[in-house]
């Protein structure tokens, strides 16, 4: 007896579940799926007076575990923009002072913070990278891991950075000026 | 050479055989393959430059938005339209962002003659309303799927950046932005014992006309 070839059966199988396949991917599409977005404008009242531009190397080396081969090294370049300055909602206009008789004024101003860090992607710069033996390469996750843990870096050492002093004398002589064009002679600003 | 003699190796081969399936099976699933969580190495943050801004910053926007980058490519049309892509996984790359628009005046554009005080009337013209900053940060986005490089990650966060401005103007965070700042600058002056604030924002001009050519 003749044996019957099973690939014509095989490939009309095949084909078949293709096709099921093919119909069960026509739901909504990932956009669809993932359309909801979360909107809001909100009122702020934020006096910058200082912009810092500083600079951050991130880097990683992976040794590995004993029973892996080979080495992972990588090297980003980042520059953020930080800018601080004065919440003018949080100014205490019940403790501003004014005398007419002697032409002078006591402003209360409170004291300084960050507003904004930025780091624009295009200054995230992947300066090097190196991957030995049989390691995987650098996932997007991973990298993106790393950035996370460097932007987090670069909030921690702000008050390192001497920042919000910088932005409260900066303040200071944002003020002085407009006063003294009001007519003012003796200003005081203190912050609190 | 009898029959025991020839069934021993092959006994010790099959053995030797299950024991190295085994530790390599032992070796995968403890994470051969499996990369940890790194670490990042301690490096200083350096000041560039320090710089003395007059901004006000008067209204935000915050959006969180999702941006897909489909992959084009014959063989992943040819998945999808076969199917494969639900056995093989899809390339089109998904990130969803978080993004703060921020929007207000940059006070060192304005002029002298910008702030004038005439008895307890004061007069103050505001440069145009502008957006300040558009920020989304390493730890404002995520990748939800597929996989792209460092550069095209960067490409595809900037398109996000430039909708998230889209968005926020046509939210009106420019009209809030002179709305808020108007209702600041007149609540601190008048404290100050101005009866009168005549508050002015500049708007932008247009181009000047093109002079006529052959002139």
């Amino acid at each position: 007896m003749r044996r019957r070839s099973v690939i014509p059966g095989l490939t009309g199988s095949l084909l078949l579940a293709l096709l099921l396949l093919s119909a069960c991917s026509r739901g909504p599409s990932l956009q669809d799926q993932l359309a909801g977005r979360i909107e809001q404008l909100s009122r702020t009242s934020e006096l910058g007076t200082v912009e810092y531009t500083v600079r951050k190397a991130v880097k990683a080396r992976d040794e590995g575990d004993w029973f892996k081969i080979g080495n992972r090294r990588i090297l980003f370049s980042c520059t953020a923009r930080i800018k601080a300055g004065i919440n003018l909602e949080r100014v205490p206009l019940d403790k501003l002072v004014v005398d007419e008789s002697t032409r002078s004024v006591s402003l209360v101003l409170p004291h300084a913070t960050v507003f904004s860090i930025d780091i624009p992607p295009e200054q995230i710069r992947l300066e090097y990278e190196d991957v030995t033996g049989f390691r995987q390469h650098f996932s997007d996750q991973e990298r993106q891991a790393l950035l996370r843990q460097g932007e987090r870096e670069i909030v921690r050492d702000l008050p390192k950075l001497g920042i919000l002093a910088e932005a409260e004398s900066n303040a200071e002589e944002f003020f002085r000026p407009m006063l003294e064009q009001m007519g003012f002679e003796n200003i005081q600003i203190r912050f609190e | 050479m009898n029959k025991r003699q020839i069934h021993i190796p092959l006994r010790y081969a099959l053995l030797g055989a299950v024991v190295l399936a085994l530790v390599l099976f032992l070796l995968l699933h403890l994470g051969v393959r499996r990369e940890r969580t790194l670490q990042i190495e301690q490096t200083a943050t350096l000041v560039d430059q320090v710089r003395r801004i007059g901004e006000l910053s008067s209204a935000g926007y915050y959006e969180e938005l999702v941006l897909s980058d489909r992959d084009d490519s014959y063989l992943a049309e040819l998945k999808r339209a076969t199917g494969l892509h639900r056995l093989t996984g899809s390339d089109d790359f998904v990130i969803i962002c978080k993004g703060r628009v921020r929007a207000g005046f940059d006070f060192s554009k304005m002029q002298g003659s910008d702030f004038s005080v005439s008895g307890d009337t004061l007069r103050l013209i505001l440069p145009p309303v502008e957006i300040l900053d558009v920020v989304i940060n390493p730890t404002d986005y995520e990748l939800f799927a597929g996989h792209r490089t460092h550069e095209e990650t960067v490409g595809i966060v900037l398109q996000a950046k430039q909708r998230l401005r889209a968005d926020a103007v046509r939210a009106g965070i420019l009209d809030q932005a002179e709305r808020s700042a108007e209702t600041t600058l007149r609540r601190m002056f008048a404290s100050m014992g101005y009866r009168e604030v005549v508050l002015t924002f500049r708007k932008e001009y247009p181009l000047r006309p093109e002079a006529p050519a052959g002139r």
